[in-house]
């Protein structure tokens, strides 16, 4: 377990190292972004001043070298456009990004279960053949479109749910969230929902295959011979079951919802890391972009960390090794 | 291929199989339909919506035919810049799956490459080749695509090099794996001993088995790459508003949608779930049959 | 107006009074509230590190400059009482007594000659180039010089906004950003990050306290959602109203569109080098005024203005607006070229490129309004004349440094210019004078203009501390200008407003609404 947890952590600095290397390499293809903060009548000398302000003034390789310096002293860079420090900027977006992802987790779940361990034990009825067909059409659909459709017709049209935004915010434990209040909760909706479409299908295809491979299994036949209800079949056994596997999807799933996440966010004009990102990446604010990076690939470590220690515990005849 | 080879192949389990499945029916005619489409539909359409000098900007935003107001010539309605709605679309159709297809080989070449010399060399190399596939991984390919874009900017060149960066892991850890157990195969190592070249190892031995899980990787790929395409367009770092694909229309269309002008990109929407649907329907099909494991 | 909406607008502004009251004596018992939707959010709110619109009209709340400029761009005094010229490079400014940042420190001398050297070191320090130094006579006198005669230093001084040197000093450069302190008629009540900026007017503001008590900025991207906003009450003025809604909105009777031209003029620089980067021929057409004409003929001015514009821009007669020093009467770019297609060909044969050639434009696609869309369209005119536009277009962020001269990539770029000076001086050297033959001129001479007929007119107008004199030189050069055509202006953009009729909304021509010169009914 400790040298588990080890090789882990130095993987996580890997993966660290090679984001901010590929950061570096990649914005130096950009163009400079001191020309996008100063007026267009400004003199030679007067963007020079700019770009010492900005730190723009030393080669790529010396920026990078001072950026790792500030880094191990936890100071990760201050964005262009802000001037206020890179991961102050993006943690204080955090928790709007977390609500609708979690939501739309919560979505996925909620409808997918229930869907999913239908069609994997019934395989044979035009019911599965219509969840399957559904869940089809759900991974094969734009996500972006699938919201400028929904706000078209529940906000445009229907005048059911706002079209953009987020709603009221509320301080819980030191963090702004929206959902506790009606208001709240009709600005997140929408997008919540958009988030969820094509983790919602994934899943229901992934349980439904899970259960039909549980359902053939021994254990299963076992306890319907000795007389188990259906129900009881299905969930106790079946689906129980059939969840394990879920959970190394899971930290897939996360890093989907959140890359997806820059799309949707941009569309409901929803104040998260993904307009954030997307934002810093029209504005050339590289040290948002390098940190955005970072961060959510240290989420995903983290993650798939935690996922496996967890996957260990549900099933004893897997080893962390 | 002579009479007999068709005859056996037509008389297969994948070909009877087929035949019994309705959605891989279904999914197949639905790709033979935008076969047919980007091959003949540009000479089928009125206009060139590329050709700016046949643009008539007094045309724009009309709604479809059926609607009032709506103008015979263009069917689905035009957009902002008089553009036919049908003509883009079939014109962005024939981009978003030039795409699809050109990365797919690209992801494919370049991944199954890389996960041959990782197998079969082994040390240094392959630790090399699937540390990057490992940190790759870490990242959704949109994330990374989205990323690569960004410092790229737009064209049809970049958003295909950015689809196969983020689309040759997939191949690279399959071919891998297999070439690793096929390399154990007494008769591979028999093959070597008798001082058989690898190229020739590669192509007679190795190359064939790994050929079927390529295959399902292949098609359900190109569907991929089109959303992602599309996403990428979407946020206007993906073609050029000059050459648009579906996902370029639909952004375009999504500027003017609050004000009631819908068809602008409701309709290339409904095409790329159309298109992505029979590709997946298909590869369903395909992943059943040539990989039963997985049934 | 609906019930609700007035019982919850008072209780708003009952609210903001209670929450004044404990900083300031209770004034008259109303407290007005007004919500703006603005398109985007303040990045920064330091005044000396950034220059985008949202930011600015912040600025102008929380800060005043010397001189005050008005909505018609016209200059008033502002913190300074009065001013005059001592002699051709040397200005004194005497402030006002009495007046309060608010903080309740009182303004002196110093803090006007801190803010010159804080700017010389910040981002935005190309506001002071025309300054060489600043030096307090005593508390209520500045003296400042600048490096040559300055006909308009006064105006240029209407953007400098005046930060306390206490204040700036204590707090640093990241707080200076995040929580202003000024002598404006509005102080920062609370700025929640992409959802609000809440100001509530101070008290002791010189000019009188603002009739309106609290102004809440909501930025709101997309257009759409902005109309619904006001539509559905949650604000009363909107920024930027979409061209498509102005009809719905006007046929509301409770609502009002105000439109203004803005000071944003589109032009088209054409490069007349030698040889162009982007025109594979041995010689560059566009050397050849010829050439230049031709394509100005070609372009369509007035339906790039119905159709991409839906009416809603102006087509520029001249470089600068009406209002500007430099402008000549009558003079009007559109009737000296107007759109001749026929004409526009033969001027092409006689130049000898009756078969046209291929060049690339570089602009942008989210920088303007409509610019992709204006783009697409002039590819199409341009044709007709056989000349081949491919388009570069890019997001801001690549094509500032792109075009950026020496511009070694570039024939043909379009792109805006404002001059809120009031001074075409100002654009003439930067834009049009000769490249690299005087520091602090031609550094953003795109196409590589250069006459020196021209640049002695500009040499004249900026050696002179008379401003009718400068006036007349910079017609001179206007005159020249619109002969040569180094540039094609295209058009000015339309600065379009919504409100609830009660709403009195001044709309201004340098685009920053301030809440300072609204008032509800």
């Amino acid at each position: 377990m400790f040298g588990y947890v080890i090789k882990r952590a130095f993987q996580m600095v890997l993966v660290l190292w090679a984001v901010s290397v590929l950061v570096f390499v990649m914005m130096s293809f950009t163009g400079d972004p001191t020309y996008m903060m100063v007026p267009l009548d400004a003199t030679e000398e007067q963007i020079a001043q700019a770009r010492r302000l900005l730190g723009l003034d030393h080669s790529h390789l010396t920026q990078y070298r001072l950026f790792l310096k500030n880094v191990l002293q936890g100071d990760f860079g201050r964005s262009f456009v802000f001037r206020q420090p890179a991961n102050s900027l993006i943690l204080e977006r955090l928790p709007a990004t977390l609500e609708i992802v979690f939501l739309a987790m919560a979505i996925a779940l909620v409808v997918a279960i229930p869907l999913g361990v239908y069609a994997g034990a019934n395989p044979k009825r035009a019911g599965s053949h219509a969840v399957m067909a559904g869940s089809l059409v759900g991974i094969s659909l734009p996500g972006f479109w699938v919201g400028m459709v929904l706000i078209f017709v529940f906000a445009v049209k229907l005048q059911l749910f706002p079209s953009s935004g987020r709603g009221p915010t509320q301080e819980v434990f030191g963090i702004r969230v929206s959902f506790l209040t009606w208001e709240g909760l009709r600005h997140i909706i929408l997008p919540a929902v958009t988030l969820s479409i094509g983790t919602l299908a994934i899943l229901m295809r992934i349980i439904r295959a899970e259960m039909m491979e549980v359902m053939r299994q021994d254990f299963v036949r076992f306890a319907r011979a000795k007389g188990v209800g259906q129900r009881g079949v299905l969930f106790r056994h079946g689906l129980k079951n059939a969840l394990i596997p879920l959970v190394t999807v899971f930290g897939l799933m996360l890093g989907d919802l959140i890359a997806f996440a820059t799309l949707t966010e941009t569309i409901f004009a929803w104040p998260g890391i993904g307009k954030l990102l997307v934002d810093s990446i029209y504005r050339g604010d590289r040290p948002v972009i390098v940190v955005y990076l970072m961060f959510v690939a240290l989420m995903f470590v983290v993650v798939n960390f935690a996922v496996d220690v967890l996957y260990a515990l549900i099933d004893p005849r897997i080893k962390i090794r | 291929m002579s009479a007999s080879t068709l005859d056996r192949f037509l008389a297969s389990e994948l070909v009877h199989n087929y035949r019994r499945n309705l959605p891989a029916v279904i999914g197949s005619l639905i790709v033979l339909g935008f076969a047919f489409t980007v091959t003949f539909g540009p000479g089928l359409v009125a206009q060139d919506p590329y050709d700016i000098a046949q643009l008539e900007l007094m045309d724009s935003f009309k709604p479809p035919a059926w609607l009032e107001g709506g103008d015979p010539a263009y069917w689905l309605g035009t957009d902002g810049q008089g553009r036919d709605v049908l003509a883009s679309i079939v014109y962005g159709t024939r981009i978003s799956l030039f795409i699809g297809l050109t990365a797919m080989l690209a992801s494919c070449l370049l991944g199954t490459t890389l996960g041959i010399v990782a197998g079969f060399h082994g040390g240094w190399l392959d630790a090399v080749i699937m540390r990057i596939a490992d940190i790759q991984l870490s990242f959704p390919s949109v994330l990374t695509a989205l990323f690569l874009m960004s410092a790229f900017g737009t064209g049809i060149e970049k958003v295909l090099i950015a689809l196969t960066s983020v689309g040759w892991v997939v191949y690279a850890r399959t071919v891998r794996g297999s070439t690793l157990r096929e390399k154990q195969r007494e008769y591979i190592q028999a093959a070597r001993v008798s001082g058989l070249p690898n190229w020739k190892i590669i192509l007679r031995h190795i190359l064939p088995n790994v050929l079927t899980p390529i295959i399902v990787v292949a098609t359900i790929q190109v569907g991929t790459f089109v959303l992602i395409e599309a996403s990428l367009s979407f946020l206007g770092v993906g073609v050029p508003i000059t050459k648009p694909s579906l996902g370029l229309l639909i952004k375009n269309g999504f500027d003017v949608l609050f004000s009631g002008l819908w068809w602008i990109s409701v309709f290339p929407g409904l095409v790329i779930m159309l298109l992505v649907f029979g590709i997946n329907l298909l590869g369903d099909f395909l992943r059943d049959e040539l990989n039963p494991r997985l049934k | 107006m609906p019930m609700s909406t007035i019982a919850a607008r008072t209780r708003r502004g009952v609210l903001a009074l209670a929450l004044l009251a404990a900083t300031a004596a209770p004034a008259l018992a109303q407290g007005k509230a007004v919500t703006v939707a603005l398109t985007a959010d303040a990045v920064i709110l330091d005044p000396h590190a950034a220059n985008e619109l949202t930011g600015n009209i912040m600025f102008y709340h929380l800060y005043d400059p010397l001189v005050t400029r008005t909505a018609d761009l016209k200059f008033e005094p502002g913190l300074a009482e009065s001013w005059q010229v001592v002699d051709d490079t040397t200005w004194v400014f005497r402030l006002r007594r009495g007046v309060k940042f608010h903080n309740g420190d009182e303004l002196k001398a110093s803090d006007v000659v801190y803010t010159v050297e804080r700017l010389k070191k910040a981002l935005m320090s190309s506001l002071v180039a025309n300054i060489a130094s600043a030096r307090a006579i005593d508390d209520y006198t500045v003296e400042l010089k600048t490096p040559k005669p300055y006909a308009v230093l006064h105006m240029a001084m209407a953007e400098v906004l005046i930060v306390s040197e206490k204040y700036a000093k204590a707090v640093g450069d990241e707080q200076m950003g995040l929580k202003p302190m000024g002598t404006g008629p509005y102080r920062l009540a609370e700025w929640v990050k992409e959802d609000r900026i809440a100001l509530e007017a101070f008290a002791d503001h010189w000019r009188g306290k603002a009739k309106i008590d609290r102004v809440v900025f909501k930025p709101i991207t997309n257009p759409a959602t902005r109309t619904a906003s006001l539509l559905t009450g949650g604000v009363d003025v909107i920024q930027d109203l979409s061209v498509r809604d102005v009809a719905s909105v006007q046929a509301n009777p409770s609502f009002q569109v105000i439109t203004r031209p803005s000071l944003l003029n589109l032009v088209i620089a054409l490069d007349t080098r030698e040889k162009s980067p982007t025109i594979d021929l041995p010689v560059n057409p566009m050397r050849d005024r010829r050439v230049r004409e031709a394509i100005t003929r070609a372009i369509n001015v007035e339906a790039l203005q119905k159709v991409v514009m839906n009416g809603f821009s102006t087509p520029s007669d001249q470089y600068v607006p009406s209002s500007h020093l430099g402008y000549v009467e009558g003079l009007d770019f559109r009737k000296t070229y107007p759109y001749d297609l026929a004409k526009a060909r033969d001027l092409m044969k006689e130049a000898g490129f009756e078969k046209g050639f291929a060049m690339t434009l570089d602009t942008t696609n989210n920088r303007y309004v409509n610019d992709a869309a204006i783009a697409q369209a002039l590819a199409g005119m341009l044709s007709r004349i056989g000349i081949t536009l491919n388009l570069n277009l890019m997001p801001r962020s690549n094509f500032f440094g792109y075009i950026r001269v020496p511009s070694d990539k570039s024939s043909f770029i379009m792109s805006g210019w404002d001059t809120p000076s009031g001074d075409a001086g100002n654009m003439y050297s930067v834009l049009m004078y000769s490249r690299g033959a005087k520091a602090g001129y031609g550094q953003a001479n795109r196409g590589a203009y250069s006459n020196p007929e021209f640049d002695a007119f500009i040499d004249k107008a900026d050696s002179t501390s008379d401003m009718t004199k400068r006036d007349e030189f910079l017609k001179e050069a206007t005159k020249i200008a619109v002969r040569d055509i180094p540039m094609i202006p295209i058009h000015y953009e339309q600065d379009i407003y919504a409100a609830r009729k009660s709403v009195k909304v001044v709309p201004r021509m340098d685009k920053f609404i301030w809440a300072y010169e609204m008032d509800v009914n």
